[in-house]
């Protein structure tokens, strides 16, 4: 599967959250998975089973890197005891792609472990293209930075999130994560169109896609990871494949998990999506094929 | 600073995020330390959460490292007064936390003594594996813990028996990828202090020697390190120098 993707970026196909009540199946079987994606904080450690599994599945399989605590957005220092047992893992995994969330998660040398939303102001943007650009330098390679789900939003914000991470991208020349559920959940919480997040993020950023599921709490939605994917955000991921292209394409279950058959299921899904659009537009592009096709059924 | 809208007002979408931390806090905690959480009962280990956090908000970059102190804070904590155990048990269960991800090591086997000439025995020196730790405790916590840590207990499986307070002392190391523990007398116990002090073999004898008849020492000292290398507990055997 050599696609060419709009970022450059390689498209490792339909992948799944790497999970631990997954592990049997996932070492002794033959898993419907293209590639796995790790949180890596969980394989920041100095031994035991996870990192024996780890090495192990990376034998079979190309795998990502997901952070959750490089807190990009923070007024505190960047980590660099975290950002070097970071590029220790990379080492160790040689992924195919590294990521982490646009976010803060504490100050003062607190971690929530939460991704806090940033205010969009320009001040916040210089702030973030620059520690990202340090971030590229110290790993010696580019990461992808993630639009987050939020519930709050800041008054002072002067800009879009979506304009936000376009000139991020733009300015600290990364890639960027989109997490299509993110975008539902977001768009909900604080009343925009999820179909003009996706038209102001540019084509040549997005190198993959986040899809999970979420929990309807009515006024808001909280983006919790542990139910399946809903139809709207199916047919949101139908436009984003649309828009963007083949792009490497996860999808996150981090509760409730359910067997591991279940989730290739959902994936297939996915797939299924993503050939529908491919096909689609190649056929489209080829007007001698439609006319072909058109003059073979007697049109 | 943070906006408003007509369906969730500023207080009520931070709100969202102060529920979330400590529900994800609560959710560790009861991970690393299942016996303490079901010893004390789900209203009580809310509470002690909610202590905890607000004296030892997270800070590494890991959640694998946010009930460390654990133990530590439940010495002072009133729950302890009528269940001075807690700390005990709470410091066993992290032991098992810790050896989980120790580093990985070599494990050296009985085979590595095979032509140790017998005025060469004194001064071997061994060194156990990372992931290795005693804990010396007031309160023999493991009948509690084995009985307590089943993952699905019954719906009418009774409490636990509380920890009675009798020393205990438990060797804790992984080997391979299992995670182990064993109680240990006095006499092992010693021994393992001057294991951990990289003492010499005919060191470890004579601090056995202090416990036992003497001309015991020595055979139950070969027995110790017998059991320890078969349980994976050493990583190294050093021979003394020569003196040229």
């Amino acid at each position: 599967m050599n696609r060419t993707t709009a970022s450059g970026a390689p498209d490792l196909g339909h992948g799944l959250g790497l999970r631990t009540v997954h592990y049997p199946d996932v070492l002794e079987g033959q898993p419907r998975v293209d590639w796995f994606e790790i949180i890596s904080e969980n394989f920041m450690i100095p031994g035991g089973r996870p990192l024996w599994v780890l090495d192990r599945v990376r034998e079979r399989f190309p795998v990502v890197m997901h952070g959750v605590s490089l807190s990009i957005g923070s007024t505190d220092p960047l980590d660099l005891d975290y950002l070097r047992q970071l590029r220790e893992l990379a080492r160790r995994v040689e992924p195919s792609l590294i990521s982490d969330h646009l976010c803060w998660t504490g100050i003062g040398g607190h971690n929530t472990h939460d991704l806090l939303p940033l205010p969009y102001t320009e001040e916040a943007l210089a702030h973030v293209a620059g520690r990202v650009e340090r971030v590229q330098e110290f790993l010696g390679r580019r990461i992808l930075i993630e639009n987050p789900s939020s519930y709050m939003r800041f008054s002072a914000s002067s800009m879009t999130e979506w304009d936000f991470l376009a000139e991020l991208a733009r300015r600290a020349d990364c890639w960027l994560l989109l997490d299509v559920n993110n975008v539902y959940v977001s768009a909900f919480n604080h009343s925009f169109d999820a179909d003009r997040y996706l038209a102001g993020i540019p084509r040549e950023r997005v190198a993959q896609f986040h899809l999970a599921g979420h929990t309807d709490h009515g006024r808001y939605i909280l983006d919790t990871h542990d139910h399946p994917i809903i139809d709207p955000v199916w047919a949101l991921y139908e436009r984003a494949v649309a828009r963007f292209g083949p792009v490497s394409t996860l999808i996150e279950r981090d509760d409730h998990i359910p067997p591991l058959a279940e989730l290739e299921t959902e994936l297939d899904h996915a797939r299924a999506i993503a050939e529908g659009v491919h096909a689609r537009s190649a056929l489209g592009s080829r007007p001698d094929t439609a006319t072909a096709v058109a003059a073979h059924h007697g049109a | 600073m943070l906006t408003s809208d007509e369906r969730l007002s500023a207080v009520e979408r931070l709100d969202i995020y102060a529920n979330m931390y400590f529900a994800r806090l609560l959710d560790v905690l009861r991970t690393d330390y299942p016996v303490v959480a079901r010893m004390l009962g789900e209203v009580h280990f809310h509470n002690l959460a909610t202590d905890y956090l607000l004296a030892h908000p997270p800070s590494h970059f890991s959640l694998r490292y946010a009930g460390e102190p654990l133990a530590r804070f439940l010495e002072d904590h009133p729950l302890t007064a009528e269940r001075p155990w807690l700390p005990d048990l709470a410091r066993f269960e992290w032991a098992l936390v810790d050896a989980f991800d120790a580093p990985d090591s070599d494990t050296a086997s009985v085979e590595d003594l095979a032509g140790v000439a017998p005025e060469d025995w004194p001064g071997l020196r061994f060194g156990a594996v990372p992931s290795a730790r005693v804990l010396d405790l007031r309160f023999a916590v493991l009948p509690t813990w084995t009985s307590g840590h089943d993952e699905s207990p019954p719906d009418d499986q009774e409490l636990p028996e509380r920890p009675e307070a009798l020393p205990q002392a438990i060797r804790v190391w992984r080997r391979n990828h299992e995670v182990l523990h064993r109680p240990v007398d006095e006499p092992e116990r010693v021994a393992l202090r001057a294991l951990a002090d990289e003492r010499p073999f005919g060191e470890i004898c004579d601090a056995v020697g202090a416990l036992v008849d003497e001309e015991l020492a020595a055979p139950r000292a070969a027995n110790m390190l017998a059991t320890w290398l078969a349980d994976g507990f050493i990583a190294s055997v050093a021979r003394p120098e020569r003196n040229s």
